[in-house]
């Protein structure tokens, strides 16, 4: 162990650049920031010349994201969602209604995908990260959970830093009060849609293991590096979600997954 | 509060970029120019701190910390870092002396005073419960990033004391954040800086 690594470990409230933020350095930064106002000084603004370069050189090193939004006629079609009740009511019906649905989408779905490859008007990254900026700021219920590898399928292309990163691989972030979430995640590869398509599934603590809730199903474009931001709406209310799974399946998805090919899986704690 | 920019930057939405070199670029360039004697080392630096913002944007969560803090963490590391790396102990220069020198560059503007977050507030307050001594410490470890061995040289106390001291304040003040940040969790949606999760620990 080298003399700085020793020095690190005796400072904990210092990281390098690029690690993942502990509460310790949190703190020493909240610590500086009230010493800081002690002195009373004024803040100096930053110089001009080195603003603009900042400002020049930040696209390459902005993530990159691949928004999508569902469609609407991706669900339950127009008609029907038309007349859905309000607040969730349509689900009392239960579980053998909502598996006849499901069935049906399934169906609907050979030809048309529920959540379709982003078309150009579906590429509004900013109404995703506001939706999920929105859910963490204003709901005190909402949760994040990191994704994990599941399994060594091969739709995982995570380079190992991004593995061995906390949240290397996106998140999942959650409102139980609103009933919709975003997920985002890198390092999956892109699919063939008309092969297989990825399909989302919620476990819920109220609801039996072999049936959790169907997330939707969506694709994976080709785009490097890149976010996928995919916006969850379940069709069934969820009422304490334990788990998130990403599988594989066939085009359209399924009604009940086989998880033969269950490549990512975010637990909460 | 104002909204937080860095959920939109890591969304890739482009124009918060303005917004938060703006918001932010006096307080990174401050928290540079204090550390760095050079003003092109501050300069490079402060480059390199808002490219870790880019690139960490992602890794902010509101429910564990808020938006300045966060920025300023980013900011301590990547000068901290350049400091070790390029000269191996820190070159701090005070904040007054910092603030009394003209600045060309920027045409001899008063930046604006620094608006405390509430953590920060926090920290101030739990901060002035310490005895004396383990304030002047802490201070001397975190705002002068100075090495234990130099504050044990600094103060006359011995290093095992200088690192207990260090250790148990900033703990004791990281304890009342999260645990204040628990209480806020469970009161309201103000909810902040939070432990780190049990899954989390296991992603080690």
């Amino acid at each position: 162990m080298s003399g700085f690594e020793e020095k690190r470990q005796d400072t904990p409230w210092e990281s390098p650049p690029g690690s993942a933020p502990s509460d310790w350095e949190l703190t020493a930064a909240a610590v500086e920031l009230a010493l800081l106002s002690r002195n009373g000084t004024p803040l100096r603004p930053l110089p001009a010349n080195v603003a603009e370069l900042i400002h020049r050189d930040a696209p390459p090193h902005l993530l990159q994201v691949v928004a999508i939004e569902p469609r609407p006629e991706a669900r339950l079609g127009r008609e029907e969602r038309g007349g859905r009740p309000a607040g969730r009511s349509w689900l009392a019906a239960g579980w053998w209604t909502a598996a006849c649905l499901a069935a049906l989408l399934a169906w609907q779905s050979s030809t048309l995908p529920r959540i379709a490859a982003p078309p150009d008007d579906a590429l509004q990254p900013p109404s995703l990260a506001e939706l999920r900026g929105k859910l963490l700021a204003e709901d005190p219920g909402a949760v994040t959970v990191a994704w994990k590898k599941a399994s060594d399928d091969p739709s995982v292309i995570a380079n190992q830093a991004d593995l061995e990163k906390p949240g290397g691989l996106g998140d999942v972030v959650w409102s139980p009060a609103r009933q919709e979430g975003v997920m985002r995640f890198r390092g999956l590869a892109a699919n063939d849609p008309a092969k297989a398509q990825y399909q989302l599934w919620i476990f819920d603590a109220e609801r039996n293991d072999a049936y959790p809730v169907d997330g939707g199903v969506f694709d994976v474009p080709e785009n490097g590096a890149a976010y996928v931001v995919v916006r969850i709406d379940p069709r069934l209310s969820v009422s304490r979600a334990t788990a998130f799974a990403i599988t594989v399946e066939q085009p359209g998805g399924v009604v009940v997954s086989s998880r033969g090919r269950l490549p990512l899986l975010a637990a909460l704690p | 509060m104002q909204d937080s920019l860095l959920p939109r930057i890591a969304g890739g939405d482009q124009s918060a970029v303005p917004e938060c070199i703006s918001r932010y670029g006096g307080l990174i360039w401050t928290l540079a120019r204090r550390r760095l004697a050079s003003r092109e080392d501050a300069e490079d630096a402060v480059q390199e701190i808002f490219i870790d913002l880019w690139r960490s944007a992602d890794r902010f969560d509101p429910l564990v910390a808020e938006e300045i803090t966060f920025v300023a963490m980013i900011a301590r590391r990547r000068v901290i870092d350049r400091l070790r790396r390029c000269a191996g102990l820190p070159e701090t220069a005070s904040i007054d002396e910092v603030g009394a020198v003209p600045d060309s560059s920027s045409d001899g503007r008063v930046g604006r005073r620094l608006e405390l977050g509430e953590e920060a507030r926090l920290a101030d307050e739990h901060l002035a419960q310490l005895k004396p001594e383990e304030q002047r410490i802490l201070r001397l470890a975190i705002y002068d990033s100075l090495s234990h061995a130099a504050i044990a040289e600094n103060t006359g106390l011995p290093l095992g004391t200088v690192k207990s001291h260090i250790r148990r304040g900033l703990d004791s003040l990281r304890q009342k954040l999260v645990g204040r940040t628990r209480d806020d969790r469970n009161a309201s949606s103000r909810s902040r800086m939070k432990p780190e999760t049990a899954a989390e620990r296991s992603t080690r």
